[in-house]
């Protein structure tokens, strides 16, 4: 009888090298160009542009934490549910406008798009420091949380460094190689795969426990029945209001829709349709998120506890006997939410350094091919960065991400502005992205002075507006035919 | 036409987003009846998913058997390009 651990290392030796072949391979088809590289020559289909979407928003976090929640916080995990889908709706009708625009103009970040839009390099530079500066303790999380799995199911043989570094190289090897294409096809894999392994094992586990999912459920309605009605608890186990949920809906939401990442797979897609069709099957990605449910809502009744509530669906697999093959499976699809989320971000955060950062600032004449040998040095840069936070962490992640995130979401009355409001400006815009981040930061670290308990994000947001409003009206308006040519050409079918 | 069954999908999601926050969420985050073995909170948000896609599928092909308007006015409707402006 071989070793559990052993078993586990081999099943996710055998997927991490499925996943660099998909990646290796998938490059090959596309151009040399930076095009070629960030946007995969504007080429991506249906299939490669559901799972794009699909395993890019299902990170790490959403593997492990989003249990963690519904097996601590009960229905206060169901947010999850409600902001995924209504912060990705907007893509249907944004989606084809963002890339028409970036057909005619040859963008492919968001930032081009904006700093075109406003004909400004300050917002430019602006939105991709705050981009990067997201991206970094992101991709971090995303190592750490590798780590931990592969740590967890192997007893703690192997160690968190060595379980990251295994999983981000292949990340780095397929990145580096094939660019945006290697991103698309092993998502593609990594999407498949971790859907395949979330259903089994989560219809499995109430199944093999409780003898079925409406049994559990049945089983939690008599004993803990205040874990399965939003709005659920709060961290401390009290009930959680419903004003900080409804408004965890709101923030996130827009939060989602204006992930930088996010945007530039909209350059990628082949057409309008592609982009469309992958908005309407979206919300079935969703449902991904009842198997893990299942999962974490069976650990409820469980005798046994997990170390924390982050680790419920490592303990529920580990302490219920199943076999090591499958422990194994587990594991590689923990990876590949992990991998599918952080070889986008480090792809991205890369394009946008050099795209938005490099070439407008530093060396306005660097050429395309120049171009795509910095992008996959800085990738190469970002990536170890980001492993030594992960490795090293005593800087507090979640408090830098969700600093950067409120920023993130700051970008929103922007991109509505480029898109709706003619008469809006590059100095209104960079003030109300100013005002709206600082204000946001101050209130998260200060949350005395909240008025009304109101979420951060939603005070930042509405003087972010209020700012671009105002700012804009007292400032030069951008020439029309600019302007007009710019949403005349979102607008026309292609 | 096209316009109204835009709005009606915008309309969608704006009718979701009052459904699973608050007040609207209120009368359905309870427990039972059960419903495919979820509790009715859970199902309620699995309902509106899976209405999601019926909602967008259906503009989807609504488009799609009427290119050409996207529910606002072409381009040569509007605005001439960039050449044109000030001469008549």
């Amino acid at each position: 009888m071989i070793e559990r651990w052993i078993t586990v290392t081999l099943v996710v030796a055998g997927y991490l090298a499925v996943s660099l072949l998909v990646g290796w391979i998938s490059g090959r088809r596309a151009s040399d160009t930076v095009t070629g590289y960030v946007a995969g020559d504007r080429g991506f289909g249906l299939l490669v542009m559901y799972f794009v979407m699909g395993a890019m928003m299902f990170s790490a976090f959403a593997f492990l934490g989003t249990p963690g929640w519904a097996y601590s916080r009960g229905g206060a995990a169901f947010y999850v549910l409600s902001y995924g889908l209504l912060g990705f709706a907007p893509w249907y009708f944004l989606g084809p406008w963002v890339a028409r625009v970036g057909r005619s103009f040859g963008f492919v970040t968001q930032a081009e798009l904006l700093s075109h839009r406003f004909r400004s390099t300050t917002l430019s530079v602006l939105i991709a420091t705050v981009s990067i500066i997201a991206f970094v303790p992101y991709i971090a999380l995303q190592m750490k949380g590798a780590g931990i799995v592969f740590n967890a199911v192997t007893d703690g043989r192997v160690p968190i460094w060595a379980g990251a570094l295994a999983a981000y190289a292949v990340v780095m090897l397929y990145v580096l190689k094939s660019g945006v294409l290697g991103v698309g096809w092993t998502n593609t894999f990594q999407g498949i795969f971790m859907l395949v392994v979330a259903w089994a094992l989560g219809l499995w586990l109430p199944a093999h426990l409780y003898g079925g999912v409406g049994e559990m459920f049945s089983r939690i309605a008599q004993q803990r029945p205040e874990l399965l009605t939003p709005p659920g608890l709060d961290a401390t186990g009290a009930p959680w209001g419903w004003g900080a949920y409804s408004s965890a809906i709101l923030v996130s939401a827009i939060g989602v829709t204006m992930w930088p990442h996010l945007f530039m797979k909209a350059f990628a897609a082949k057409d309008d349709d592609t982009i469309k069709l992958t908005m309407v099957f979206y919300p079935t990605f969703m449902l991904f998120l009842l198997p893990l449910f299942f999962i974490a809502f069976a650990g409820v009744l469980f005798e046994t506890a997990p170390p924390a509530p982050d680790f419920i669906l490592p303990h529920m697999i580990l302490s219920t006997n199943v076999a090591p093959v499958v422990v194994g499976l587990f594991c590689a699809g923990a990876l590949a939410a992990s991998m599918s989320t952080g070889d986008a971000m480090l792809h991205a955060a890369a394009s946008i350094y050099v795209q938005d950062m490099h070439r407008r600032v530093f060396d306005r004449d660097l050429g395309d091919h120049g171009r795509r040998h910095l992008i996959r040095v800085t990738a190469v840069l970002v990536g170890i960065a980001s492993f030594y936070i992960a490795v090293n962490t005593r800087m507090s992640l979640v408090a830098l991400l969700l600093s950067a995130y409120g920023a993130i979401v700051q970008l929103a009355p922007i991109t509505v502005a480029a898109f709706f409001w003619r008469r809006a400006t590059a100095p209104g815009t960079i003030a109300g992205l100013l005002v709206g981040s600082l204000v946001t930061l101050f209130l998260f670290w200060y949350p005395e002075f909240r008025p009304f308990g109101l979420h951060e994000g939603i005070v930042g947001l509405s003087l972010n507006c209020l700012t671009l409003w105002l700012v804009s009206r007292l400032t030069q308006p951008l020439p029309e035919p600019h302007v007009n040519e710019f949403i005349e050409t979102s607008r026309r079918s292609a | 036409m096209n316009i109204l069954v835009r709005a009606a999908a915008i309309g969608y999601f704006v009718a979701m987003a009052i459904a699973v926050t608050y007040p609207g969420y209120l009368p359905f985050a309870r427990v039972r009846p059960f419903i495919l073995g979820l509790p009715f909170a859970l199902f309620w948000q699995v309902a509106w998913i899976c209405g999601a896609v019926i909602a967008l599928a259906a503009l989807f092909f609504w488009e799609k058997k009427r290119p050409r308007s996207s529910g606002r006015p072409v381009p040569s409707e509007r605005h001439r390009p960039s050449t044109h402006d000030g001469t008549p």
